[in-house]
């Protein structure tokens, strides 16, 4: 109960900064928008749609794009604006979903190794060093190589690569507040640790953890798109934006719309979250509040 | 100093004992059969059953583990499916033409971004800096893959500028034949002065080396900007402000040297990430490096190679990291002895 209030608390301070920020900082609120644009898109994909994105017409194939077929059609007639469109309900939700998994590894490991320290904290730290030692897209294509191509071996590939990157973040954080006082004499006065790690530590390290998840989303969709694109990801007829720019490869560049637009769409949402993610770093980190005035 | 280099020494040399173990896993207990995995698809039960044996997949787990570690140690990789060679063999004959590509492309990048990045900090919350921060942004939101196929499309198909397929004109073979010493062919056609196939060779590095620039010049960039801010609002360099140097030579070097410190650590990182990028790159480009062979691997479902290779740029990463770190210890001391 009383960790919900400290956590709204926390969230509400950080409302207020992103409101002062959004009219400071233009790029935030850009990208605020861009990100709103790709979540309606997502919802109201059925009614933006003109097609079902798996609907084939064999007579309309590589159709150019009309006032009729706004991207073109693909190798199969099927509508690429429509699979474009109904794309945003994929790549995004990947994301959210590896980074949903990476923070319920990735948190608690750090708590116990940042919080309690010793042999445990440093195997986990060990552990944690060999899963950074790769460059996120190599480790995650590697798993996904063994694994059987599909969204859910990209998910689970991706997320056993991203989770170190909270563990390390949430230590450095949880050991700095484990040793301040008032941790201290919740301790003295005998407070149950669950209660110091839900009430003190974990609201501490909250904020930067939502600055790197928003920075990460990005990152997270390039990834997944990369896999897909490598024929390890999503499988025909998902209409994943990474798989439709590798499919549109074999008629390029005379069909350059098949790659051009899905490829256009994966930065549209990369961007869009970038500029999301840096915005809040800018307005939630005051270090960096005051040097960048 | 000594003490923090055989702490970090021996830290690396863990992390690569752990890399070994984690390929370990993801190439002989992930895969449903790793035998029938590594000896192919058309492989006979006869044949799995020999490579069985041959993998020691019949010992228990713990001696797997030594026989796969004496094994890595020793440079026996494994034999790669689709090529049918050594893969380290085949990883090393591929590299060099990879590390020309990242190599080039992470010069451009630095070469284009150190200078965006101050001019982004010079004129910070201004017109121009919007506008780099905008395009850094963009390059490193863009996935490798697609920038390949677009420039393709603008300056081969559309512009008819640039070559978009191999290193050089081939038939350059019969009129000026290069000797290879280095197998980078930049540097092995400057070095035997071979200038018709250093020209063709240049112009066929460009493409491929400005899509492999977009996320490093995108980091970089960012990097410059905010580590100059930070420092340029740090004591000392307030301090010279009150002393009343000029804004010039506050900004050129005062504030630079420390602001440059964190932008070599990322270098690191963005050269093993751009290897990886390489993997979308090379195929669309027809190079004939490290991620065209991992592309057809991938394609071919060569487990041997694909582990290979992620061993191989796991180990480089380590080691560049390691590097950076002394770097970083030996310019700045404090970081020794913390």
């Amino acid at each position: 109960m009383s960790a919900e209030i400290l956590v709204t608390a926390d969230t509400e301070g950080a409302l207020q900064a992103i409101r002062r920020g959004l009219r400071a900082n233009r790029l935030l609120a850009i990208g605020l928008v861009m990100a709103l644009l790709i979540v309606l898109v997502a919802i109201l994909a059925p009614l933006l749609a003109p097609e079902a994105p798996d609907a084939v017409h064999p007579l309309q194939t590589l159709l150019p794009p009309s006032s009729a077929h706004w991207f073109g059609t693909d190798q199969l007639g099927r509508d690429l604006f429509s699979r474009v469109v109904y794309g945003a309900r994929i790549s995004p939700v990947i994301a959210f979903l590896v980074l949903a998994i990476s923070c319920a590894v990735g948190i608690p490991l750090g708590i116990a190794a940042g919080y309690y320290g010793g042999r445990i904290g440093e195997v986990i730290m060990r552990v944690t060093d060999v899963f950074l030692a790769f460059p996120a897209l190599l480790l995650a294509l590697a798993l996904a190589a063994v694994l059987p191509p599909s969204l859910g071996s990209v998910t689970l590939a991706v997320s056993v690569t991203w989770w170190p990157w909270y563990t390390r973040l949430v230590r450095a954080q949880a050991a700095s507040v484990a040793g301040r006082p008032f941790v201290e004499g919740a301790k003295a006065s005998g407070v149950s640790d669950l209660r110091i790690l839900l009430r003190h530590v974990l609201p501490n390290s909250l904020t930067p953890l939502i600055v790197q998840v928003s920075l990460d989303v990005s990152a997270v969709i390039l990834t997944v798109s990369a896999l897909s694109f490598l024929g390890l990801g999503a499988q025909d007829p998902t209409p994943e934006w990474g798989l439709m720019v590798s499919q549109g490869q074999v008629y390029f560049p005379g069909q350059w719309w098949l790659v051009t637009f899905p490829g256009a769409a994966i930065v549209f949402t990369a961007v869009a979250f970038n500029l999301l993610g840096d915005g809040l770093r800018d307005v939630l980190d005051p270090r960096r509040l005051v040097t960048t005035r | 100093m000594s003490r923090y280099l055989l702490r970090r020494v021996a830290l690396a040399v863990l992390v690569v004992v752990g890399v070994v173990v984690l390929t370990f896993v993801i190439a002989r207990v992930i895969p449903g059969d790793p035998a029938a995995s590594w000896a192919g698809p058309h492989a006979s039960r006869q044949e799995i059953a020999q490579v069985r044996t041959e993998l020691g997949l019949d010992l228990p787990l713990p001696q797997q583990i030594l026989r796969y570690f004496s094994g890595v140690l020793r440079g026996n990789w494994g034999t790669s499916i689709h090529t049918h060679q050594p893969v380290l063999s085949d990883i090393m004959d591929r590299a060099p033409a990879s590390i020309e590509l990242v190599v080039t492309a992470i010069v451009i990048a630095l070469v284009v971004g150190l200078p965006l990045g101050l001019a982004s900090a010079r004129w910070a919350h201004r017109a121009p800096d919007g506008l780099i921060r905008i395009g850094a942004v963009f390059a490193v939101s863009m996935p490798a893959f697609w920038l390949a196929l677009i420039l393709q499309l603008v300056f081969f198909q559309r512009l008819h500028v640039l070559p978009v397929a191999g290193q050089y004109d081939p038939n350059l073979d019969y009129t000026h034949p290069l000797t290879q010493y280095t197998r980078m062919v930049v540097v092995d056609s400057l070095i035997t002065a071979n200038w018709a196939v250093l020209r063709s060779g240049l112009s066929h590095l460009v493409l491929p080396a400005l899509v492999v620039a977009s996320y490093p010049f995108g980091v970089i960039t960012r990097m410059v900007r905010g580590s100059e801010l930070d420092t340029l609002g740090e004591d000392h360099v307030r301090a010279t402000r009150a002393l009343g140097f000029p804004e010039r030579a506050i900004f050129g070097r005062f504030a630079l040297k420390p602001a440059l410190v964190p932008v070599v650590s990322v270098i690191a990182l963005v050269f093993a990430y751009s290897l990886v990028n390489t993997f979308l790159v090379e195929t669309i480009f027809d190079w004939p490096g490290l991620g065209s062979y991992a592309a057809d691997s991938i394609s071919s479902l060569d487990t041997p190679a694909i582990v290979g290779i992620t061993l191989f740029i796991a180990v480089i990463y380590v080691i560049a990291n390691l590097i950076v770190d002394l770097v970083q210890a030996w310019v700045d001391p404090r970081i020794a002895l913390s």
